[in-house]
């Protein structure tokens, strides 16, 4: 026999109040499992899906005179001599921090002839910017066998995978379409060549719905500026760098570009999660902190019950450091039992909570770090409230307890 | 029973050397005792001038009214309850000088108790009760079982060894309570009112238990009132008013 089975028998003779303990430590680590567990999801998926929240930095040939699209302040002469190479592109891939860059998606913009006069035409590479821009609903064929359905059936295509686009067809701002009464399928000419629409973009209330979406290459060739393109949109995944670097280095890499970060749609996004981390945080501390305070009243309150028992031990030779022992030993197995209980069961709960309470949806499996640390913590958590319980248990006077005055 | 020196070396070389000693060298030794509680009109005194001395082999018989201090007596000799004055030396050593955690591996090694109720632990079976002294010594598992086992078998309970105290008669919950006070082969068992709790023939029972170890060589301190349990001892101390009133062989 040693010291843990005389834990563990008061433990089991106990066994209500064991229980209870459990059940307390257990809630509290669920709790604090389930909210860091659904703010690293949500700090991931900020992460993640900053391709999904579109550009956070912009590259632009240097200029003073300015004008606005799509929000964006544009130097005059992005229309007219100053550009940037797409060899700029490939630049931006180059930089130190590059695996954090998500999406490349160079632009030219064009005043082009059409059947309803010149408008503004925007050259892209199609997967790129379909990829930066998942907010785009955009109205294609159905297909039939792989093919465009021939009787103009038309749906909204999905956001992933994005629908493809070749150079031979475009996309329709809302606005244009609408004033060219153009739909899925009708042919259109820019500068004298036809293109087919792939598509037409929803409403997006920018001017954006006043563009025609082209293929960067054939806009190029179209407009006679073959390897140029206006600005560069970069998505970076700066979840785990400053954007601040990842602007210094692109800066480095092309000397004449303004390289500006936009930290709005970043900042608002992780505002949000901010919020909802100090949140869980206070949630959390509010849990552990009652999950500390029950334990130790009910420690506290089961020294008191067990002095005559404490007063024997005493008097058969157990020094302080053994009881001390004792009593730790039932909190740490309480700790162990109700953490681990309760890890999984934050895991489960942020599981299957994770897509309706905060929007994101978190991997099947258990996060050992985060199981191990939900278990770690009810140790520690346990220990320490059982401090004070346990030193009023190894100070009993065994002549008192054993009413041997 | 059959301990090594090797389990309990502390305890076996204190019996070694007191049944080697002369007859006048005292197993324990209490000098000049004097025992204060705080009371509301100044401080109560439970004890006082209280000189005793236990030789090896004796079983003594301590008597006296209630509140004559018995049992304040026989929790200072235990290195329960120090004493406002006076001292106890066992084995050459002035007990209530040790750092407490050494008081306390003076407990485990050189006293064995018998309290009148039992005082067994609710939740360890009649063998876990016994092992408790020798989880405080740190003895291995398995020679904690062994021993355990002779000493229950010692007081006739070899097979009710794995029973709850709740599912022990009195007089087997103090038998049990015998065999946890004998197993690590202390110099000294102190006893108070052991048959306080048990009924005449049962308390008899006991009675005839410590006489049989007390032949085997360990060394009793018995407190009680009962008149009739005195005839056990071979010496008895009375005690009034918390002194020491008289003493006289075995009545």
């Amino acid at each position: 026999m040693g010291l843990a089975d005389i834990a563990w028998g008061n433990l089991r003779r106990t066994a209500g109040r064991t229980a209870f303990l459990l059940l307390v430590v257990a809630t509290g680590v669920a709790t604090v499992t389930a909210m860091f567990g659904l703010t690293g999801a949500m700090r991931r998926a900020v992460g993640d899906a900053f391709d999904q929240i579109g550009a956070n930095i912009l590259i632009l040939p240097r200029a003073d005179r300015r004008f606005s699209y799509a929000g964006v302040a544009l130097p005059a002469a992005a229309v007219k001599e100053q550009y940037l190479t797409e060899a700029s592109t490939e630049a931006v891939r180059s930089i130190r921090n590059r695996d954090s860059i998500a999406v490349v998606a160079p632009k030219l913009l064009a005043l082009v002839r059409s059947q309803d006069g010149p408008v503004m035409a925007v050259g892209v590479r199609f997967p790129a910017e379909l990829r930066l821009k998942r907010w785009w609903r955009i109205r294609v064929a159905r297909a039939v066998g792989g093919q465009a359905s021939p009787d103009r059936d038309t749906g909204h295509a999905p956001a992933y995978p994005a629908p493809s686009v070749l150079p031979t067809q475009v996309l329709l701002g809302a606005r244009v379409a609408e004033r060219w009464q153009k739909d899925v399928g009708d042919t259109v000419y820019l500068d004298g060549r036809a293109f087919q629409v792939a598509g037409v973009i929803d409403p997006v209330g920018s001017d954006e719905d006043r563009a025609v979406w082209v293929d960067l290459g054939v806009l190029q060739e179209v407009s006679g500026k073959t390897g140029r393109v206006s600005f560069i949109e970069v998505a970076a995944l700066c979840n785990s760098c400053p954007i601040d670097e990842i602007v210094s280095q692109i800066s480095e890499k092309i000397p004449g570009a303004q390289v500006t970060a936009i930290k709005e749609a970043v900042a608002a996004r992780r505002a949000v999660v901010d919020r909802f981390g100090r949140f869980a945080l206070a949630l959390a501390a509010t849990a552990a902190g009652f999950g500390f305070l029950a334990v130790a009243l009910v420690l506290l309150g089961a020294v008191k019950e067990r002095t005559r028992q404490i007063g024997i031990m005493r008097a058969l030779g157990f020094g302080q450091r053994q009881v001390l022992a004792v009593f730790y030993l039932e909190a740490g197995l309480v700790g162990l039992a109700g953490g681990a209980a309760g890890s999984v069961l934050g895991g489960a709960v942020a599981r299957l909570m994770g897509p309706s309470l905060a929007g994101v949806k978190l991997p099947t499996s258990v996060d050992p770090l985060l199981l191990a640390g939900g278990v770690a913590g009810a140790v520690v958590m346990a220990l320490l409230a059982c401090t004070v319980p346990a030193w009023q248990g190894a100070r009993v006077d065994p002549v008192r307890a054993l009413r041997f005055l | 029973m059959s301990v090594t020196q090797a389990d309990i070396p502390t305890a076996v070389d204190t019996i070694t050397r007191a049944k080697s000693a002369t007859p006048v060298e005292a197993v324990m030794r209490a000098e000049n005792l004097r025992k204060e509680y705080p009371g509301g009109d100044g401080p109560v005194v439970a004890l006082r001038h209280v000189s005793l001395e236990v030789r090896p082999g004796e079983f003594v018989g301590v008597t006296g009214p209630s509140g004559s201090g018995k049992t304040t007596l026989l929790g200072i000799l235990g290195g329960l309850n120090p004493p406002t004055s006076g001292r106890v030396v066992v084995d050459g050593m002035d007990i209530y000088r040790l750092h407490p955690e050494r008081l306390a591996r003076f407990r485990n090694e050189y006293v064995g108790f018998v309290f009148q109720e039992f005082q067994l632990i609710p939740y360890l079976t009649a063998l876990q009760n016994v092992m408790l002294p020798l989880v405080a010594a740190g003895v291995p598992r398995k020679r904690q079982q062994e021993m355990a086992e002779e000493a229950l078998a010692r007081v006739g309970l070899a097979d009710r060894r794995h029973r709850l105290p709740h599912q022990l008669s009195g007089g087997e919950q103090q038998r049990v309570a015998i065999a946890r006070a004998v197993v690590n082969r202390p110099p000294i068992v102190l006893a108070d009112e052991p048959t306080g709790a048990l009924d005449s023939r049962t308390g008899r029972q006991i009675l005839d238990l410590f006489a049989a170890l007390n032949g085997d060589g360990i060394t009793l301190v018995m407190v009680t009132h009962h008149a009739d349990n005195l005839r056990y001892a071979s010496r008895v101390l009375s005690m009034r008013d918390g002194t020491l009133a008289g003493e006289m062989g075995s009545p």
